[in-house]
């Protein structure tokens, strides 16, 4: 054996296979920013509590539809494999999960943010969460956040990922501060790109990885 | 007076390493499965790069040495067979990468 055996980089490779080889993990998170892109814009046509809900629900199907995807889809060709669940892995997830709904919670009140945090009545008044300082602490969660799971999991796109909705966020918002833009273009352009690498990805792994059988 | 081998000292080491572990194959599915609670002989598949025969012959072996556990059911009609690395398996490969460590470091 010339090479040192690693264990952490065959742990890294069976998180690689197991989670993001499919590209389905891609698909549900440019949906995700996808459907926040369009959000200003159904939130004028159905009203913020109509909106709001329809937005719950769409996360609701989109993750049951990756988990169904993954059950009838990836499961066959990639197998099935059972998270080890230590301690550590344990306070990883629940790190992760605070700080993508503290993420999500900031990108949603930067944008709509409710009207006692004006300073006035005014629709047209600015509200004081709407500063750039808000938006470049979301620009370093969410760069933090996926860069540590990249390195975490050796997957190098969600780095990538990260910047990239990051800085998306600011720039839909300094669009929206200067043109009055409602639509998130940025965050919508940025979406798009993990969508059109999520179906790449997918069309590489059902490629790649046949139907197994017995016999194979 | 202890018995004086022929063996240079540096290399008994591994002349003691497990040989159930040092196999290739064998090596290359406890390793995967040390890092997951469980997976099934698909995954196994994919991420060793070995036969169906091979990979069976593999884990057989694994279980007869109680490194790891083979549990078989049905999900629908289809069979599916989990493999789950053992507390002894565990202890198996923490021993074979402490000896071989030493060992390699002995080596220079």
């Amino acid at each position: 054996m010339s090479e040192s055996i690693n264990l952490r980089d065959v742990q890294k490779r069976t998180m690689q296979l197991s989670t993001f080889e499919d590209g389905l993990w891609d698909l549900l998170l440019g949906s995700i920013f996808m459907a926040l892109a369009i959000y200003p814009i159904t939130r004028e046509l159905l009203g913020p509590a109509w909106n709001l809900t329809l937005f719950l629900f769409l996360l609701v199907c989109l993750s049951v539809g990756q988990l169904v995807t993954r059950h009838f889809i990836s499961g066959p060709r990639m197998g099935y494999v059972r998270p080890r669940r230590t301690p550590k892995m344990r306070l990883l997830l629940v790190v992760t999960a605070v700080f993508v709904l503290l993420t999500l919670g900031l990108v949603l009140l930067t944008f709509f943010s409710p009207e006692w945090l004006s300073s006035g009545s005014e629709v047209a008044t600015p509200s004081l969460t709407r500063s750039y300082g808000v938006e470049l602490i979301v620009v370093f969660i969410m760069g933090g956040i996926f860069s540590a799971m990249g390195y975490m999991f050796g997957v190098t796109r969600l780095y990538f990922y990260g910047w990239m909705l990051g800085l998306a966020n600011l720039a839909s918002v300094y669009m929206s501060h200067t043109a009055g833009w409602t639509f998130l273009l940025p965050v919508a352009i940025a979406a798009g790109i993990i969508l059109v690498i999520g179906f790449m990805q997918l069309l590489r792994f059902l490629r790649n990885y046949p139907i197994r059988t017995q016999e194979a | 007076m202890a018995k004086k081998t022929r063996i240079a000292p540096s290399l008994l080491d591994l002349a003691e390493v497990d040989r159930v572990v040092h196999e290739p194959a064998r090596l290359m599915i406890l390793m995967v499965l040390y890092g997951v609670e469980s997976a099934d002989f698909t995954f196994l598949l994919n991420a060793t790069e070995l036969t169906w025969g091979n990979l069976s012959s593999h884990v057989t072996k694994l279980e007869e040495a109680e490194y790891v556990k083979v549990e078989k059911s049905f999900v629908g009609k289809k069979p599916r067979t989990m493999v789950q690395l053992t507390d002894t398996g565990r202890r198996a490969i923490d021993s074979y990468r402490q000896t071989m460590q030493g060992a390699m470091r002995r080596l220079g």
